[in-house]
């Protein structure tokens, strides 16, 4: 439908809106549709707004005017996609869906990537209202038309005059305050087993960035999580820099595969090769979900947290070396502990605990206290909601709290090495890929890709060290992921060419990793499964395998 | 032949008409090749018919090449009748079986040749 509308048209057309308060794209009321083709044929950048929750579409020009906000914008709330001027611009915007007709909001300060820099930059947002009749609220008014024009010039040709003494150090601060708020993760790892939920608080709402931060990413398509917290000495722009080198680098590390005490080692090492004096501690774990065990270390950070399912809770101790840039050469030592299913493991930084005690009491049983039974997100909640009001904070603070279960795949078979095996993985594996609901063509496809795969481990696993070959498939979103795994190497025969073609076959319909290592082969296949169909058209096969998945569809 | 594939053949003249049906993959190929270039003795010409196949991997695609190439030796000809699953018979629009072996739609075209 906008597929002539620029990148974000094609975009905004592949979506799956059906899962999102907009539902599906042919269902959109003519007005949003409207709108949202005249933005994206605009060279002004243009946001539209929708519904009560101001779901979010941008067009083409928000990329070279707004940079990172493009890549958030798409289907995500106001409140989520742009959390660093959501206060500044949310009361207009809800003014606007109340009724009270078109508004603005003036000089709102941004902080863009122009060629590479970040540069703070203003601009102008103009509210006009969407009549929709058919959007149900009172007003008449279905969304908020939002065209932003740069006012950078006009602002700091007036600033001279504005700024008094305190006033650079403030901007600053501000500066370093959505510096931080931009570089923390805004969305969590969303996986079956896992729930997730962090905040960050700063020491105020306007002022003073500090150095805390929080990490959680997957690895291993879900089979692993890695989960950090660490607070860096300091406050201010250079905390914040500090704060993302840190945390960039560990994300560099673990996705090497480098584990906690190694990577702690690393970075303090780092730390002192540069020269650049950052003083930080970390508590850095390695959840194994299938073993569902916790390796860990820590650079002299506060233990976390783990609270049992029957509520039994007990800190995550031991593990603990000096601090990221305290002593050169200190070798972290790490710790391994069992992880019950449905355990939460809860990170924080002093900050968070220094504000929840009285006095004289133990700051970690009263977090103990607190996180008793508690789910993840309601928790975090309860703790941001429970820091001292701006102004009366004495540091920032920065919580993550995870609720973990056991690693399962969806579709999960060992078979014998035997060719006569294949049709049962068949038969299973369409079975189940039709309870996913997934398109027949596609699932054929994917049913021969896998029996081809499967086919050469059969024949080609050489010196297994198990007589058998698993399958595992599971669906994400709209990918589909299959692992097909042997504890043997692959050969194959050179006088026998034509033994290659299965391979080249399953690539022309799925994308195809394949990783020879010490324990055996894996392969990993994957495929978009989105509803829409591609007329592909058919692709003959040629010697070379040729490029990319095709489908296998005709319109013959 | 086993259990998830089934081979008959029919003698029309110099023809012989070999039916496949189910799953053919790399359990049942060698089995499968050797019913068809039996059914190749003695005839001028072998229908390799793959009407009622359900599925078919690289391991049909063999069979089709395999069978072909032995069959040309002895001056036998191979023709193919299309699968009716549409998946399967996609699969060898991929690999260009189509155009290496004649194949056609019905059986009758297929035992009457050109």
């Amino acid at each position: 439908m906008f597929a002539r509308a620029g990148e974000m048209g094609a975009r905004i057309g592949a979506h799956d809106w059906s899962d999102t308060p907009l539902g599906d794209v042919e269902a959109w009321p003519p007005s949003l549709r409207h709108a949202l083709s005249l933005s994206l044929q605009s060279r002004d950048a243009i946001v539209v707004w929708w519904g009560p929750e101001l779901v979010m579409l941008c067009n083409d020009a928000c990329r070279d005017a707004l940079g990172g906000l493009y890549g958030r914008a798409l289907g995500c709330d106001g409140e989520r996609g742009w959390p660093e001027i959501w206060s500044n611009v949310a009361p207009q915007l809800r003014s606007v869906l109340a009724g009270a007709g078109a508004t603005s909001s003036d000089d709102i300060a941004l902080i863009v990537d122009r060629d590479g820099r970040l540069e703070e930059r203003y601009f102008t947002f103009s509210h006009s209202p969407i009549d929709c009749a058919a959007s149900g609220s009172s007003s008449g008014v279905g969304g908020v038309f939002t065209s932003i024009t740069e006012t950078t010039h006009r602002v700091r040709a007036e600033q001279p005059e504005r700024r008094a003494g305190a006033e650079p150090r403030r901007r600053a601060d501000a500066l370093a305050t959505r510096l931080q708020r931009g570089l923390l993760p805004d969305v969590l790892p969303d996986s079956d087993g896992v729930t997730a939920a962090a905040a960050y608080i700063p020491r105020t709402d306007e002022d003073a960035a500090g150095g805390d931060w929080y990490e959680l990413m997957e690895l291993d398509e879900g089979r692993t999580l890695v989960a950090a917290v660490g607070d860096i000495l300091g406050h201010g722009v250079a905390a914040a820099t500090a704060m993302s080198e840190l945390r960039h680098s560990l994300r560099l590390l673990a996705a090497e595969g480098t584990q906690p005490a190694e990577a702690l080692g690393r970075l303090n090492e780092f730390v002192h090769t540069v020269g650049s004096g950052h003083f930080a501690t970390c508590w850095y774990g390695w959840i194994n979900r299938e073993a569902m065990t916790i390796t860990y270390a820590s650079a002299g950070h506060l233990p976390p947290l783990l609270i049992g399912p029957n509520a039994a809770a007990s800190v995550i101790g031991g593990g603990v070396g000096a601090p990221v840039g305290a002593l050169r050469g200190t070798i972290y030592r790490e710790e391994r502990l069992a992880l019950p299913p449905g355990a939460m493991v809860l990170l924080y930084t002093n900050g968070l605990v220094e504000h929840h005690v009285a006095p004289d009491a133990d700051p970690i049983e009263c977090l103990v206290r607190q996180a008793h039974g508690a789910e993840p997100r309601r928790l975090v909640a309860d703790l941001v909601a429970q820091m001292p009001a701006n102004g009366s904070r004495r540091d920032d603070a920065a919580v993550l709290a995870l609720r973990v279960e056991r690693f399962t795949p969806h579709f999960h078979r060992e078979l014998p090495l035997l060719l006569t095996a294949l049709r049962d993985l068949r038969n299973d594996l369409r079975g189940w890929l039709a309870e996913q609901s997934i398109d027949p063509q596609v699932a054929a496809e994917v049913v021969l890709g896998v029996c081809e795969i499967v086919t050469n481990a059969v024949e080609h696993a050489i010196e297994p060290r198990r007589p058998s070959v698993t399958v595992e498939a599971r669906v994400r979103g709209d990918v589909l992921t299959i692992e097909v795994r042997d504890s043997g190497r692959w050969r194959i025969r050179r006088h026998q060419p034509e033994r290659g073609r299965g391979i080249a076959i399953a690539r022309k319909l799925l994308d195809i990793d394949i990783e020879r290592g010490s324990a055996g082969t894996t392969v990993r296949l994957r495929r978009v499964i989105e509803s829409t169909t591609l007329d592909a058209g058919i692709e003959r096969s040629d010697e070379s395998g040729g490029t990319g998945p095709t489908r296998l569809t005709t319109t013959a | 032949m086993n259990t998830h594939a089934s081979f008959e053949l029919e003698r029309r003249g110099d023809v012989a008409h070999a039916r496949v049906a189910g799953q053919v993959d790399m359990s049942n190929h060698d089995e499968l090749l050797a019913n068809v270039l039996a059914a190749g003795a003695a005839s001028r010409r072998v229908v390799l018919d793959l009407s009622e196949v359900a599925y078919l991997d690289s391991a049909g695609v063999r069979l089709v090449f395999d069978a072909s190439r032995e069959l040309a030796r002895h001056g036998v000809d191979l023709a193919l009748v299309r699968p009716r699953e549409p998946y399967v018979a996609r699969l060898l629009v991929l690999t260009a079986v189509d155009q290496a072996v004649p194949t056609y739609d019905a059986a009758a075209d297929a035992i009457a040749g050109d």
